[in-house]
Parts: C-alpha cells; sequence; structure tokens
C-alpha cells in the first residue's frame, strides 16, 4: 500500500468515529454557537450608563446647569440623592458607581476658575469602570467649565489645545467588536483540544492501539491521519462563528474570508496538534482529559490579548504569552473582522503561529507511539 | 449505622487513593492552581500601560515640544516616535506598530501663544482594542487639557495652576487590578478542580469496567456518592484553602471578612460544583462525554459570573439567568469577603441563593446516580 491509501484509510476510520459518536459532532457545531452567544452577550466592557449619584449641596443655577448636563450625557444615568451619605450607601450598596458630589461653595468656587471644584467617588472593587467613569466625569466637568467660561467671555482659562479624538476601525469604541472576534479564537483553541486529546489516548485505553500498530501505516501517516478529520470540523465551525459574529451580533467584516479561511487553518493546524501531542503523551483518557481541560480554557481566555492587555503585563507573563499561538490568532481575526486584510500583520503573526505549530507538530510525531 | 459509615469512609479513602496515588492525576490536580494563580495573577490588568505613540508633527515651534514631552508618563507610555506623513502614521497604526498617533498642526505653537483659537490636535486611537483605546483616549485628553489649561495661564498673566478634580476610590484606592481580580480567581481556579475531582469519577469506573465491581459491593447507591461526593468536596477544599493562603501571604492581600465565613461558602459552593460535576458524569457514558460536559457548564458558568466584566453590563433577561449560576454568587461573596469588606446581611444575601443551588443540584446528583445504578 502506497502512503496516501494508508493516510485515507486512517482518515475514513476517523471520519467514522467522529460520527458514530455524537458528542464529537455536537463540539464542533452547537458548543462554538453556544459559547459565541455567551461571548457575545455576557462580555461587555463598555461603560454608557453607569449608573452615578449625584448631590447637589449646592442648589444654585451654576450648580443645576451642570447637573443638566451630567443628566444630558450618554454615558450615564443619574439618580438624584439628597445628601452625600445617602449616596455613600448607594455606592456601598452597589446600586451606584460612582458618585458626584456638589459642595454648597460649588457657584463661587466656579466662578473663581477653580477646576476642582466637584468631588467624585468611585467604586475601587470594579477597576475599569471607575478608571474609565472617572475619565467621563472630569472630561464632562472641563467641557462644562470652558463653556461657561466661553459664554462669560473669560476665555483666559479655557484650554489652548483642543483634542480631537477619533477611533479608527471602531468609530464607537464599542468593546464587543472587539471582544466577539477574540473570543472565536478561545472557542477554536478549546474545540482544537477537546476534539484531538482523546484520539491516542482513546486508543491506548481500549486497547486497539495494538490493532493499529500490526498495520504498515507509520507514524506521520499516523499523526496527519489523526488529525485531518477533526481539522476538518474546526474550520466548519470557524465558518460558521464568523458567520455567527456577523450576522447575529453585527460586527463588521471588512477582510476576506479567502485571509480568514488562511489564518484560520493556520491556527487550527496548530490547535489540533497540540490536542494529539497531549494525548500520546498521556495515554491515559482522564489524565489527557484533565490536561485539556485546564490548558485550554482560562489560559487562552486570560493570555490571549482578548480581554486583559498583553502590554501591560510584566516581562516574564508576556514571555509566556508568546507560546500561546491564541494570542497571534487574536491579533489576525480583530484586525480581519475590524480593519481588513492587513497582510504585512497577518503574514507575521502566521509566521509566528507556523514555527509554533512546527515544534509542536515535530514533538507530536515524536511521541506517536509505534511500539507498544 | 456504624458499617455504613465506615464503608463510607473507605469509599473516600478508595477516590482520595485514585486522584493522589497516580503521579500524573496528582500532579495535574496540584501544580496547575498554583501555576495559574501566579500567572494570571499578573496578567489580569486592564490597565493601560507602555503605549507607543506615534507622532506626526508639522509644527516647527518649541510649544510642540514641550506639548509632546508632557506625554513620558511612565508606564502608561512607553515612547514616542516621529512620522513624516500623516499615511506613515496611518499605516503605522493599521500594523500595530503603536496603539495611537497624534497629528499636531503646523500653526500649533503660534495658536498656542495667540490670544485667538486654541490649536486643534487629533489623536487616532486603534480600536481594535475598543476599551483599551477607550482609556487611553481618557489620558490623552487629560494630559492634553492640563497642558493648554497652563498654558493658558502662562498667556495671561502667570499665576497658579489650578488642579482638576479630585477623585477618591472607595475599596481599592490605587485601583490595583491585581486587588480587585485575585479573590475572584481563587474562585474560578477552585471551581477547575471542583470540576476535575467529580466530573470523570463516575464516567471513568464506567470506562475502565470497575463500575460494576461497585456495583456488587455491599455500598448502598448513595453510600457511594456520599463517598464520592466527600472525597471530591474535600480535595477541592483543600486546593481552594492553599490558593487562597497564596493569596493572602503571598501578594498580601487581605481578608477583611472573617475566615469562618469564607470557608463555610466555599465547603457550600463546592458541594453545588461537585455535585454538578456527579452530575455530568452520571450522565455520560463515556470521558470524552463528561469532558465536554465540563466544556458545556464550566466557560458558560465562569463567563457570565462577572469575573471579567460586571454583570450589569449583560441584558437584562442574560444578568436575570446569571442567578441560577453558583459561581456568580461565590465570586461576590469572595469578592466582598476581600474587597468590600461587605457586612454579614450582604454575605447572607449571597448565601442563600448559593445554598439553595447547591441543594437543588446535590438531590439532582444523588437523583441521577441511583438512576444510573439501576
Amino acid at each position: 500500500m502506497r502512503t496516501w491509501e494508508r493516510l485515507w484509510a486512517i482518515v475514513w476510520k476517523e471520519w467514522l468515529q467522529v460520527f458514530r459518536d455524537p458528542s464529537a459532532l455536537l463540539i464542533a457545531f452547537v458548543f462554538p454557537a453556544v459559547m459565541l452567544f455567551l461571548f457575545g452577550y455576557g462580555l461587555s466592557l463598555d461603560a454608557t450608563n453607569v449608573r452615578i449619584g449625584v448631590v447637589l449641596e449646592d442648589d444654585a443655577p451654576l450648580a443645576r446647569s451642570f447637573y443638566r448636563s451630567l443628566n444630558a450625557s450618554r454615558y450615564f444615568d443619574v439618580q438624584y440623592y439628597s445628601s452625600r451619605l445617602e449616596a455613600e450607601r448607594a455606592l456601598r450598596d452597589e446600586e451606584t458607581r460612582a458618585a458626584v458630589v456638589v459642595p454648597n461653595d460649588f457657584s463661587s468656587r466656579v466662578a473663581h476658575g477653580e477646576l476642582g471644584a466637584i468631588q467624585i467617588l468611585a467604586d475601587g472593587a470594579e477597576t475599569n469602570l471607575a478608571l474609565i467613569v472617572e475619565n467621563y466625569l472630569r472630561a464632562a466637568f472641563a467641557k462644562w467649565t470652558s463653556l461657561q467660561m466661553r459664554e462669560r467671555g473669560a476665555a483666559g482659562l479655557s484650554s489652548k489645545v483642543d483634542l480631537e479624538t477619533k477611533t479608527v476601525y471602531n468609530a464607537a469604541q464599542i468593546t464587543r467588536y472587539s471582544l466577539i472576534p477574540g473570543s472565536i479564537a478561545i472557542i477554536l483553541a478549546m474545540i482544537g483540544a477537546l476534539l484531538t486529546c482523546l484520539v491516542v489516548a482513546r486508543e491506548w485505553e481500549r486497547g486497539t492501539m495494538e490493532a493499529t500498530m500490526a498495520t504498515s501505516v507509520g507514524k506521520v501517516e499516523m499523526f496527519v491521519g489523526k488529525m485531518i478529520p477533526y481539522f476538518l470540523l474546526g474550520i466548519a465551525a470557524a465558518l460558521g462563528a464568523a458567520a455567527l459574529s456577523r450576522y447575529l451580533f453585527d460586527v463588521p467584516f471588512h477582510g476576506s474570508t479567502a485571509a480568514y479561511l488562511l489564518t484560520s487553518g493556520v491556527f487550527l493546524l496548530v490547535a489540533t496538534s497540540q490536542g494529539v501531542l497531549i494525548s500520546s503523551t498521556c495515554r491515559d483518557q482522564s489524565v489527557a482529559a484533565q490536561i485539556a481541560v485546564v490548558s485550554s480554557f482560562l489560559p487562552n481566555f486570560l493570555l490571549s490579548g482578548v480581554i486583559f492587555e498583553i502590554d501591560a503585563m510584566p516581562k516574564i507573563v508576556q514571555g509566556i504569552t508568546y507560546i500561546f499561538p491564541a494570542r497571534y490568532y487574536v491579533v489576525c481575526l480583530q484586525t480581519i473582522f475590524m480593519a481588513g486584510d492587513v497582510w504585512p500583520l497577518l503574514l507575521n503573526q502566521i509566521g509566528f503561529m507556523s514555527i509554533i505549530g512546527a515544534v509542536v507538530f515535530i514533538a507530536a510525531v515524536v511521541k506517536t507511539p509505534t511500539r507498544l | 449505622m456504624f458499617a455504613s459509615f465506615r464503608r463510607v469512609r473507605r469509599l473516600f479513602l478508595k477516590e482520595l487513593a485514585i486522584n493522589l496515588g497516580m503521579p500524573k492525576m496528582r500532579a495535574v490536580l496540584i501544580f496547575p492552581p498554583i501555576l495559574q494563580l501566579v500567572m494570571f495573577a499578573y496578567a489580569v490588568s486592564l490597565e493601560v500601560t507602555n503605549v507607543r505613540l506615534g507622532v506626526f508633527n508639522m509644527d516647527a515651534g518649541v510649544e510642540s515640544s514641550t506639548f509632546l514631552q508632557s506625554f513620558c508618563v511612565k508606564p502608561v507610555f512607553k515612547e514616542t516616535v516621529g512620522y513624516r506623513s500623516a499615511q506613515e502614521l496611518k499605516d503605522a497604526l493599521e500594523r500595530r506598530e503603536i496603539f495611537a498617533g497624534l497629528v499636531i498642526p503646523n500653526d500649533f505653537s503660534a495658536r498656542v501663544l495667540g490670544s485667538g483659537e486654541p490649536a486643534k490636535v487629533q489623536l487616532l486611537l486603534d480600536g481594535r482594542r475598543a476599551n483599551a483605546s477607550a482609556i487611553l483616549g481618557g489620558y490623552v485628553a487629560q494630559i492634553t487639557q492640563s497642558y493648554g489649561i497652563k498654558a493658558a495661564i502662562q498667556a495671561a498673566d502667570g499665576g497658579s495652576v489650578p488642579t482638576g478634580p479630585i477623585a477618591r476610590r472607595w475599596f481599592n484606592p490605587n485601583l490595583l487590578s491585581r486587588t480587585a481580580f485575585m479573590p475572584g480567581l481563587i474562585c474560578l481556579l477552585t471551581t477547575t478542580v471542583g470540576l476535575m475531582v467529580s466530573s470523570f469519577s463516575i464516567s471513568r469506573e464506567r470506562e475502565m469496567g470497575s463500575f460494576e465491581q461497585l456495583l456488587v459491593s455491599p455500598a448502598s447507591p448513595s453510600e457511594i456518592v456520599v463517598g464520592k461526593m466527600a472525597a471530591a468536596v474535600f480535595l477541592a477544599t483543600c486546593s481552594a484553602l492553599l490558593t487562597t493562603a497564596i493569596v493572602i501571604f503571598g501578594f498580601k492581600i487581605p481578608l477583611q471578612g472573617s475566615f469562618a465565613l469564607m470557608l463555610g461558602s466555599l465547603v457550600l459552593y463546592l458541594t453545588s460544583i461537585v455535585s454538578i460535576g456527579l452530575m455530568i458524569s452520571s450522565a455520560s457514558t463515556t470521558q470524552q462525554q463528561s469532558m465536554l460536559g465540563v466544556f458545556l457548564f464550566m466557560p458558560p458558568a465562569i463567563i457570565l459570573s462577572g469575573f471579567a466584566s460586571p454583570i450589569d453590563n449583560m441584558p437584562h433577561w442574560l444578568s436575570a439567568a446569571t442567578v441560577v449560576n453558583p459561581v456568580r454568587w461565590e465570586m461576590a461573596i469572595m469578592r466582598g469577603l476581600f474587597l468590600r469588606d461587605a457586612s454579614l446581611e450582604k454575605i447572607g444575601l449571597c448565601l442563600i441563593p448559593l445554598a439553595a443551588v447547591a441543594a437543588v443540584s446535590l438531590s439532582a446528583a444523588g437523583y441521577m446516580f441511583r438512576k444510573r445504578m439501576e
């Protein structure tokens, strides 16, 4: 028998196994849809309509004008509190995420050109929200004061520099647009591990490995043959995930399908090889499954740069993220979805993924058993 | 009664032996939680630091370089990189060589020194990283504002520079991500361990063929379930305590609430997690199916727990659904005890739904296991 015939035999055998155990199909088609749905609706770092409490200790027209300007903002959902104590209680009970106190000398301080006339209290337990809300409140107050200054002709104290901010690729800074493409990487990493981590260990435990070894199948044929069916299932899942992101969650898709398939294909090759490597190293299904559980979800969720910025991590942790193929794939996905086919960037990332893939592939082939 | 207790104890020890006796299994149970805790502790940060800022400066005057110097704020900005055209700047942004770009017009110095209209500076942010760009935009706006005010005062008559509003942060004054996220991390890692020690415990025996031996043993189904359960909760609680100790003593994040309350909530929480694991295990015939079950439960439960993003940000129907998610309640308790110095009654409000979830999942697990035995 020639190589391709043996390869085909292995592929066909695995393919039949996939279709006779419905759980693999469940992993490839139902699981990604459920996960994407949860990522899409469950994760959002947007800070719009944040509930803030406002206390007006000063009741003069100036203070009211500031209150109205806060109320008009799309960032805040303003709750009025009649005393500082009440606003503090609401903050403590997590009814609001921040409080603004307009002190009783507010009007006179604003008239004297003070820029610190309000006090801001924020819920530090929600660090991200606290930081963004503080920035919004400072900006809102600065904008309101310069407007007041200009109205009264006191141009001396309005800023000499106006900043016009333009967020390229995502003008409204909608965090879902970054999180959903990013989550495709996490989902495919999990699928790759889930589908393949048991393929070799299962044969050891069930004793069919011995039968396979008695055939003339070589190492590479065995490894590649076991990978191909799962790789194809992964590609199908990737296409489904892209369609859901585009049509259910309305994430813009500016790149080409070809670029998407190419980067996803490279990523899936690495992910499925990793799974087969785990499987051949363990020979024990429950250990292999536990390694897959431990290594695929949380590390990819936290270290791939989808939610937590890699640039902000310490050097050592940044170094660790380089061995996660998801890190490169996230960059590709966010670029293909939001910016388009930026080939210099994509090829760079594909290069890194290929290096990891080559190492894993060699390790997996070496570890693929041919003897008992 | 005594005989029953002895049988449960035997089963308990047998489960411990399975989980701790195999070197690979033991390694998988002990090292990943510690390793992941330490690694994730440094990774979970929503701060924006080490930004490379691209600049296209058309202004020849001194003012623009003073303005750019005000961006030498470590650790937010790493360096500024000059570009010779707006197109070069855009290309660099597109290739992610820089995270943000500033375009300074040629009349910048003239307008800053003059008395007319303010200078107009454009900031380009990379929207592919939406949350980080929102935060960075805030920083740049503040720096620009304070520079612009300073320039205005100098142009007028000198005098002191007024400062902006002061913000006081409760619970976490310096907004340290690690302080905010680590209590939640304990919860996540504990969840993984709890599921690992329970969800394979029945399907493994079925696949290995030892389940039948268990069936013919004198132990009754309830004794078997209690033995498996107790061993799993015990192992997971030990792991949780180890993780908590590292957080308190290694990372110096103090536990502000009561230790007994935390331990009680952990045991209650792990009872519900282990019950869910046993439910998954009784429902599956192979270990592959168990693993699928874990993956269908764990990631959704973690995403919907409020760990990475607040529950308020979800649509109403989804945040209402999180009521049945045990991770959500334990997350609130851990963060309450570590961060918010929450009162007993507030912790109690989370303990009640957690107890309800535990009771329901425990009886469901018992029912499913007994059905599986028949």
